[in-house]
């Protein structure tokens, strides 16, 4: 059984005839010891997802899924207060800015002890050992006098560590990170993720890593899965996605980076931006931009089905060349700049 | 102001030893210290080409943008433009360097008055410093720059806030083009962007850049993007250069262990790019208290007592300035 298990995950905002699907059905699976990269640009919905896996979307935020496990236990439908006892414990989150997910107003020292008395008790002296071991653990140096600085005394790598500190507190099982490295510099964001890593390698953890960067979740994820507008467009192991991609958007996103265009006067491009609240097309959420789409893609919507065993929501995904199957010849009507 | 016009053999423009320290106060009572923001900056930049900045956050990066502009006056060092010196132009003078020199900023989310329209944004800077043109004439040299950017002729009427991260980096580098100037100092222009407008953006500046013959001071810390757009790269560390050269020479053998650290630390795609290397230990120090000799020491894994003593000065090798004692042991 996997660790947690989400089916068809919706979240709704703004009015119930008219809603906006921040998430539309999206499921995936976390085991032990796994990676999980979810990628996507802004507005994929990749953040709310894992929001709502916390339950940390709000009125008038709806959330509705087939099924929210967690180890075996419904997360939807369980108390509020069993569900409070679960988050922070089980499953920590590390958010994106560590600056702002520190409180200024109290010491280091202070905020890990509140999750400490929270979810494992026990006397001060105990909370504050261990918290020094947290602080060791997540390798800040001379931890003993850090115990007592502000986040304002603290560099962003060190905030990030102490937030990191924070989320492992209580021994979870899972761990969402989101994009916990775009605030950091390249040196820093390479310490980061090691330790993230090390720490989900030593205690066997399941780590749900959200970013933008489509290199950093290649180098750090087992598996990958690519967002677009709230949709899962593909998923699959994170050697072969990124080497032999099945969706024309993962295609486009990795032809866009300039890594991959070496020796290129100009960059290949995406036409246009991801669709907001008021300009979702009716067929394919990628139609427009989508340099394959014909009449078809236009009209209707792709579901996600399985295709040499990676999950891609496409009508036509694409063969090892990287050419859309099974379409009719002379009828793509997409342009790519 | 013999400085507006170009001159063969001269570079466009060159900094040379450029410094700025600040003045912290450290509390009551206690002496003010001393941060050297920028300790010592020399580069040149030739018409049309492209001198990437790159170093971690607190490196001088923005604080040489500030120095470039004339946002900022240098503690000591001159900057000039075609061979002349502008550190002590009068008012006057100043505001015609601003016009060759203008900036993009990272955040397009922060760089645009949100009470004003694309056309006023836009129109602004001609009115201030063109403004022998009326009212028609500006309004068409601000459509003109808007349809070289790629922004459509409806959108003049419209205010930021309904444009995307794209279109408003888009506008941003309108509004830094409409004086035609000669240098642009962009500050991190599409980090903030995500990476399929960040294409787009870039494909841009490289368009616009043939088109109207600009140079760029372009500060990033995307390694990726840098090897794409520039033809120099200059790697800051702690207000100092730690290493300058040719792009494709920094990328395919970079020297001083520093750049080597930051290569090896950005992440990459393909797995046959990836280096395989210990992430660099530590943080940047603090720039109020520099460590002794080599500011890198620290984080160093070739340093030794010397490199612990002794600052190293910038130095030819291989056609690239580097700083660093033992390069000839470590290339």
């Amino acid at each position: 059984m996997a660790l947690l298990e989400v089916k068809n995950l919706t979240v709704e905002f703004g009015s119930e005839d008219k809603p906006f699907r921040a998430v539309d059905n999206v499921s995936y699976s976390v085991d032990r010891g796994e990676v999980l990269g979810i990628v996507g640009e802004s507005g994929s919905g990749k953040s709310v997802s894992s929001l709502a896996v916390m339950g940390l979307i709000d009125f008038p935020g709806r959330v509705t899924a087939d099924s929210l496990t967690f180890d075996g236990q419904d997360l939807l439908t369980m108390s509020p207060r069993k569900r409070r006892a679960i988050t922070g414990k089980e499953i920590g989150m590390i958010f994106q800015d560590p600056m702002s997910a520190l409180n200024p107003c109290f010491t280091v020292e202070a905020q890990i002890m509140e999750a400490l008395k929270v979810h494992e008790g026990g006397s001060k002296k105990e909370r504050r050992e261990r918290t020094l071991d947290l602080l060791n653990q997540v390798g800040i140096p001379d931890a003993k006098s850090r115990m007592t600085a502000y986040p304002h005394q603290l560099s962003g790598g060190m905030s990030q560590r102490i937030v990191i500190a924070m989320a492992i507190a209580c021994n979870p099982r899972l761990l969402i990170a989101d994009e916990p490295t775009t605030a950091l510099d390249v040196t820093i964001q390479a310490q980061i993720i090691d330790l993230l890593l090390k720490l989900q390698d030593d205690s066997d953890m399941g780590l749900i890593l959200i970013t933008h960067d489509l290199a950093l979740v290649s180098e750090a994820a087992d598996r990958i899965q690519v967002m677009y507008a709230g949709q899962l467009f593909e998923s699959g192991p994170a050697d072969s996605i990124f080497a032999a991609p099945r969706h024309p958007y993962t295609q486009a996103l990795l032809e866009a980076l300039p890594e991959r265009s070496a020796g290129h006067d100009r960059l290949r491009t995406i036409p246009g931006v991801v669709p907001g609240q008021h300009d979702r097309p009716v067929g394919c959420l990628l139609a427009p931009r989508c340099r394959y789409a014909n009449d078809h893609c236009i009209k209707a919507r792709p579901d996600v089905s399985d295709y040499k065993g990676r999950d891609v929501r496409c009508f036509y995904p694409l063969d090892d060349h990287g050419i859309p199957t099974g379409q009719p010849a002379d009828q793509t009507t997409g342009g790519m700049a | 102001m013999s400085f507006l016009e170009t001159k063969p053999g001269v570079p466009l423009l060159e900094s040379d030893d450029l410094v700025r320290h600040y003045e912290v106060s450290r509390g009551l009572g206690k002496p003010s210290a001393m941060v050297k923001a920028l300790d010592g900056v020399s580069f040149s930049l030739e018409a049309k080409k492209t001198l990437a900045v790159v170093g971690e956050s607190g490196c001088g990066k923005s604080t040489l943008a500030r120095q470039l502009t004339l946002i900022e006056k240098p503690s000591s060092g001159a900057l000039k433009i075609n061979g002349e010196p502008v550190g002590n132009l009068g008012d006057k003078d100043a505001k015609m360097f601003r016009r060759t020199v203008q900036m993009i900023f990272q955040n397009p989310y922060g760089s645009l008055n949100p009470r004003k329209k694309v056309g006023q944004i836009l129109g602004e800077p001609v009115l201030l410093n063109m403004d022998h043109l009326g009212r028609k004439a500006r309004e068409e040299r601000v459509r003109e720059i808007m349809a070289k950017v790629g922004l459509r002729p409806e959108f003049y009427n419209r205010y930021p806030h309904m444009f995307s991260g794209g279109q408003r980096q888009r506008i941003s580098i309108a509004r830094a083009l409409i004086l035609e100037p000669k240098v642009i100092v962009a500050d991190e222009p599409v980090s903030a962007l995500d990476v399929s407008v960040q294409a787009q953006v870039l494909n841009l500046m490289m368009d616009l850049q043939e088109e109207m013959n600009v140079a760029y001071v372009f500060i990033s810390h995307d390694l990726s993007v840098v090897r794409h757009i520039a033809d120099d790269v200059m790697v800051m560390y702690l207000g100092r250069v730690a290493e300058k050269g040719p792009t494709e020479q920094i990328f395919a053998k970079p020297l001083h262990p520093y750049t080597r650290a930051l290569l090896a630390s950005a992440p990459k795609i393909d797995p046959a790019h990836r280096v395989k290397a210990e992430p660099l230990s530590g943080e940047l120090p603090s720039p109020i208290n520099p460590p002794s000799g080599c500011a890198f020491h620290k984080r160093c894994p070739f340093a030794n007592e010397h490199c612990a003593q002794v600052r190293p000065e910038l130095r030819n090798f291989e056609g690239r300035e580097v700083a660093c004692h033992r390069v000839e042991e470590i290339a």
